[in-house]
């Protein structure tokens, strides 16, 4: 993102300078390239320490599992206790459950929830955990009772079916029925365990141990970009600190509910330093807002995985790929050309956040056009409030007009912003909803790789031109935000290690092991460091000629009506009308 | 903020989204579906579900 200030003019935000130059030399002092080679550094890592550690008997017991569930399906009209027991016995195979990975992810992880004192964020004495544990235990042992009573209804109902070779359709309906509540009653059960399975945690030792890493890892590079080390490993204390803060902003219980991560607290505390004390001079070499964005973003590439917009068949294609795009597309046109936003870097920034998936969407897009950090953080704020209201609104209106829940799950995944506000509307409105809206909104998230990449194409070869201009091939290279490479690269190698594995393996090894249990972490704290230094150079003054006439808060309602109506339309059509089979299925 | 959020749990249907998140221990926070776990869940349940279908009824069954 450009540093520079806020034009308040109508002339274009950027003009080519053709005099583009580029030497080996950029490989280690520009800070795309230094983002790419730490980005895959950490993702080598990831994959020395995963891959040659596959959990025990996981072939064997996965093939098992397989057969079961196959074998159960051959044999009644409805999924089986077994195969229901085999499904979530398979769930359970993760690389990321095994000791050595369970270290990694003490040391990487965020702060925990707290709710009233602070320090709870940070530390629990075994004594306190033991209270939590005592205080959910009378409700543990009711659900367990009635969740082994659920069981054995369910079984008696099964075994009734399967005597009259599930030819019986009251006696299958009933066995069907008593299925499900058993499983409403094991998830009652998994819930109220949580509860009883409070640990001890001391976060200080652990907290200081990655800031130093940390510190180490980002100081390297700019030493080899020609900073200073020192300057920039003592100033970096100050924004982890204040990271750390950010992070304790959002897993406080009210913010928690409300969906206000630390994307937000990470720019509010850091605003609040630089525009009441100012930002200490000493902070400032470690104040590098591009630098960790970008090396987040090229670990967020191997996040994407394209194999996953099959996860749910053809209708989450049409939903997720075909009413995503269009309304980018169309909200982005409607600022241009209806509301004359005078930044189109702010209009495609508001567009691909309304549009794609929230935050993470944002970022990416932000950092492929160069957009101004008072833009991010404005698209950032707006879809914060925007998904707050949805999360509660939408399910809220699904249960209104009676909304069946796979058309309310797909309806709710591609038009709520934020991943997790998408979960919490779907689990509010059902256990199918959930589940049907999570994993839409995941194939929308691999949308991030195509939006980021096709903006970065289209700001060097159209936006950033002089009217009638045309630019040269060499020029757009030139031009073009190389750690977006690394970001396309990242993602189009992990695409194709998930396709060569098989789904069920690349579940176990890559989603389950080298990303959430390893790079998905650092790449949250990356991002936590940006907005924290995004904060700390903003001055609130920078945003007053932003809301000039409220423009982006008509592009995003109007963006958003467009995606709520035209997405209901296209899930109801796939769903219920054409592959039916599909949600006869679910 | 953080004095006058806790006012809108006073929202109808606040309350009771404040306590789904809780009891599922949701990250509503999240920004990609790696950060959650039920995207992988939900992900995985379904691959299994058409994957493996259950039958249908034979023709001439009731």
């Amino acid at each position: 993102m450009a540093a520079n200030e806020v034009k308040g003019t109508k002339e274009p935000d950027y003009v080519v300078i053709e005099s583009g130059k580029t030497t080996l030399r950029d490989l280690y002092t520009k800070e795309d390239w230094m983002a790419i080679w730490l980005g895959f550094a950490l993702l080598i890592a990831g994959l020395l320490l995963f891959l040659p550690r596959p959990p025990a008997k996981m072939d064997e017991n996965l093939a098992k599992y397989n057969a079961t569930m196959k074998e159960e399906a051959a044999k009644a009209p409805f999924k089986t206790i077994a195969w229901n027991q085999a499904s979530a016995a398979k769930k359970g195979i993760r690389a990321t459950n095994q000791d050595f990975a369970k270290a990694i992810k003490e040391y990487l992880e965020a702060p925990s929830d707290w709710s009233v004192n602070p320090l709870d964020a940070l530390y629990r004495s075994k004594a306190t955990a033991e209270a939590m544990n005592a205080k959910g235990e009378e409700a543990y042992k009711k659900v367990k009772e009635a969740e082994e009573a659920a069981l054995a209804k369910a079984k008696a109902s099964e075994e009734a079916a399967a005597a009259a070779a599930f030819k019986d359709e009251a006696l299958n309906k009933q066995a069907e029925s008593d299925i499900k509540a058993w499983l409403a009653a094991k998830d009652k059960t998994s819930k109220a365990k949580r509860k009883v399975s409070n640990k001890p945690y001391n976060r200080f030792p652990y907290l200081l141990g990655l800031a130093v890493a940390l510190a180490f890892f980002f100081g390297i590079g700019r030493a080899v970009m020609g900073d200073s080390f020192i300057r920039f490993f003592v100033g970096f204390f100050f924004v982890f600190i204040l990271a750390v803060l950010a992070y304790m902003g959002e897993t406080q219980a009210t913010m928690k509910h409300w969906g206000f991560g630390f994307p937000l607290w990470a720019i509010v505390f850091g605003m609040l330093i630089s525009n009441t004390i100012g930002t200490p001079r000493w902070v400032e070499p470690a104040v590098q807002t591009e630098y960790y964005i970008k090396t987040g973003l090229v670990l967020l590439g191997a996040e994407i995985l394209f194999n996953k917009i099959l996860a749910i068949g053809k209708p989450g294609i049409f939903i997720a790929w075909i009413c995503t795009p269009i309304t980018l597309i169309v909200t982005y046109w409607f600022g241009q050309r209806v509301l004359k936003i005078a930044s189109k870097t702010l209009n495609i920034t508001i567009s691909a956040d309304m549009s794609v998936c929230g935050v993470s969407a944002a970022i990416a897009t932000a950092a492929a056009c160069r957009a101004k950090k008072e833009e991010l953080t404005l698209a950032i704020g707006l879809s914060m409030v925007f998904t707050a209201v949805c999360m509660v609104g939408q399910p809220a209106v699904a249960r209104l007009v009676g909304m069946p829940e796979i058309l309310a799950g797909a309806w709710m995944g591609s038009t709520i912003d934020s991943t997790g506000a998408v979960a919490a509307a779907g689990a509010f409105y059902g256990e199918k909803a959930l589940y049907v809206a999570a994993t839409i909104k995941m194939i929308q998230n691999v949308l991030i790789g195509v939006t980021a990449f096709g903006v970065a194409v289209y700001w060097c070869a159209r936006v950033e031109c002089a009217p009638g201009q045309r630019v040269s091939w060499w020029e757009i290279w030139y031009r073009f935000p190389k750690f977006v490479i690394g970001f396309m690269l990242a993602s189009i190698f992990f695409s194709i290690l998930d396709q060569s594995m098989g789904k069920d393996y690349s579940a176990v090894m890559i989603d389950h092991g080298v990303l959430r249990g390893f790079t998905r972490l650092a790449r949250e704290w990356f991002f936590a460091l940006a907005f924290t230094s995004i904060g700390l150079e903003t001055n609130f003054r920078e945003f007053k000629p932003y809301f000039k006439g409220g423009k982006p808060i008509t592009l995003y309602i109007f963006g958003q009506s467009l995606q709520l109506g035209m997405t209901l339309l296209v899930a109801y059509i796939m769903f219920y009308i054409i592959f039916t089979e599909v949600t006869k299925n679910l | 903020m953080f004095a006058l959020m806790p006012l809108a749990g006073y929202l109808p249907g606040a309350v009771t989204m404040g306590r789904v998140i809780d009891e599922r221990d949701l990250r509503a926070t999240a920004i990609y579906y790696t950060d959650l776990e039920e995207s992988a869940e939900g992900a995985e349940t379904i691959r299994d579900s058409l994957a493996y279908p259950p039958r249908e009824m034979e023709r001439g069954e009731p």
